[in-house]
């Protein structure tokens, strides 16, 4: 991680240099700093509201209950995960990913990390989970890509719901792949 | 069916919301209490990811800003021409792995140059919906953790990006 970051922002630097773009560059550097803190006033009352949502259903049973009607589905995915709350925010991060609320995924993705790191006592190194947990999170789209439909309409689409069903299918093949590409890794290269 | 779709989209939340304080109600459990102590503990994370959020954006909105997106644009043209690509979908397939607002822009560009029904442009649109902003949600999600080597979860999640990009090309060029 620390090469990847210095590596983007040096990789940054040098170009804007040769093309001349170095005014635009050091903005884009203060104005993203700004913009970071903004994003996370918005994630914060969202996240606080989800997490006081979850405490209620935690503590009375909602969530056990949840988990274990969908451990069948689960248990697919993520064979060793007994613990009904990781598993519940697993599900939830799903589910709101394919919903659309973009905003609540993120925060019950970062809790579900939350959760495995816990389970994985800290270590330095990614457990299976984690990875699995990651890389099909991301592998969702939601099913009503509301931005992509509000900008086909104002740009005078003929149908701008038509890609919706193109959409999907790619989401079911990124999918298919994700899983595959995980499982596959982790037999591989087992810890 | 669309209608549908969207009604359910909207409906996630409210009905998530009512279900979980219903059935506390419903429990007999001091529903507000525990919200309060839970919005708390949320509050935490919000800050306790603050830092990491900012270098991210660093990172990734000085990558955009610098113009580098051109020179990898006049890199790989010729490569996209062979494949019988539309070449102005190369900088959507490279900036949608770091950046969801970046790419809704050149998502309207595209559509703005090639029209919004053409094969282009229906491929953007399945590109933007179906892919997701991989390098920028890795960095977010194992930042909660203590976690240096991340394994797999790198490839992995390129490989699902590229299938998506893939996928969206196939699938439009026959729907």
């Amino acid at each position: 991680m620390n090469y990847i970051w210095a590596g983007i922002i040096m990789v940054s630097f040098t170009y804007s240099c040769t093309a001349g773009n170095l005014e635009n560059f050091g903005q884009a550097l203060m104005s993203s700093s700004q913009n970071a803190v903004s994003f996370i006033i918005n994630l914060a009352g969202i996240m606080a509201m989800w997490s006081g949502l979850m405490e209620i259903a935690e503590r009375t049973g909602l969530i056990n209950r949840l988990s274990s009607i969908l451990m069948p589905f689960t248990k697919l995915l993520f064979p060793g995960q007994k613990d009904p709350e990781t598993l519940s925010c697993i599900i939830m991060s799903f589910m709101s990913n394919i919903f659309g609320a973009g905003n609540s995924s993120t925060v019950f993705a970062l809790r579900t990390m939350e959760k495995l790191d816990q389970q994985n006592h800290h270590n330095p190194v990614a457990s299976n989970d984690m990875c699995t947990f990651a890389v099909v999170n991301m592998a969702f789209a939601p099913l009503i890509p509301v931005v992509t439909v509000q900008i086909r309409e104002e740009l005078g689409s003929e149908d701008p719901y038509s890609t919706i069903l193109p959409a999907i299918l790619v989401c079911i093949c990124t999918l298919a792949v994700s899983i595959a590409a995980c499982k596959y890794f982790e037999r591989r290269k087992p810890h | 069916m669309n209608q549908f779709f969207s009604a359910v989209s909207a409906g996630f939340v409210p009905v998530m919301a009512s279900v979980i304080i219903g059935y506390g109600l419903f429990k007999k459990a001091p529903v507000y209490d525990y919200f309060i102590e839970g919005a708390k503990s949320g509050l935490h994370t919000a800050v306790d990811i603050l830092p990491f959020i900012i270098g991210i954006y660093i990172a990734v909105n000085g990558l955009s800003a610098s113009g580098f997106l051109d020179f990898v644009h006049i890199v790989f043209r010729p490569v996209f021409e062979f494949l019988g690509i539309p070449a102005e979908l190369l900088p959507l397939i490279f900036l949608r792995a770091v950046s969801g607002s970046g790419s809704f822009i050149i998502l309207q560009n595209i559509l703005q140059v090639c029209g919004p029904d053409s094969f282009a442009g229906r491929a953007a649109c399945a590109m933007a919906g179906g892919c997701e902003t991989v390098i920028y949600a890795l960095a977010l999600y194992f930042s909660v953790t203590g976690v240096k080597k991340t394994r797999h979860a790198l490839t992995g999640g390129l490989i699902g990006y590229f299938t998506g990009v893939a996928a969206s090309l196939v699938i439009c060029s026959y729907l």
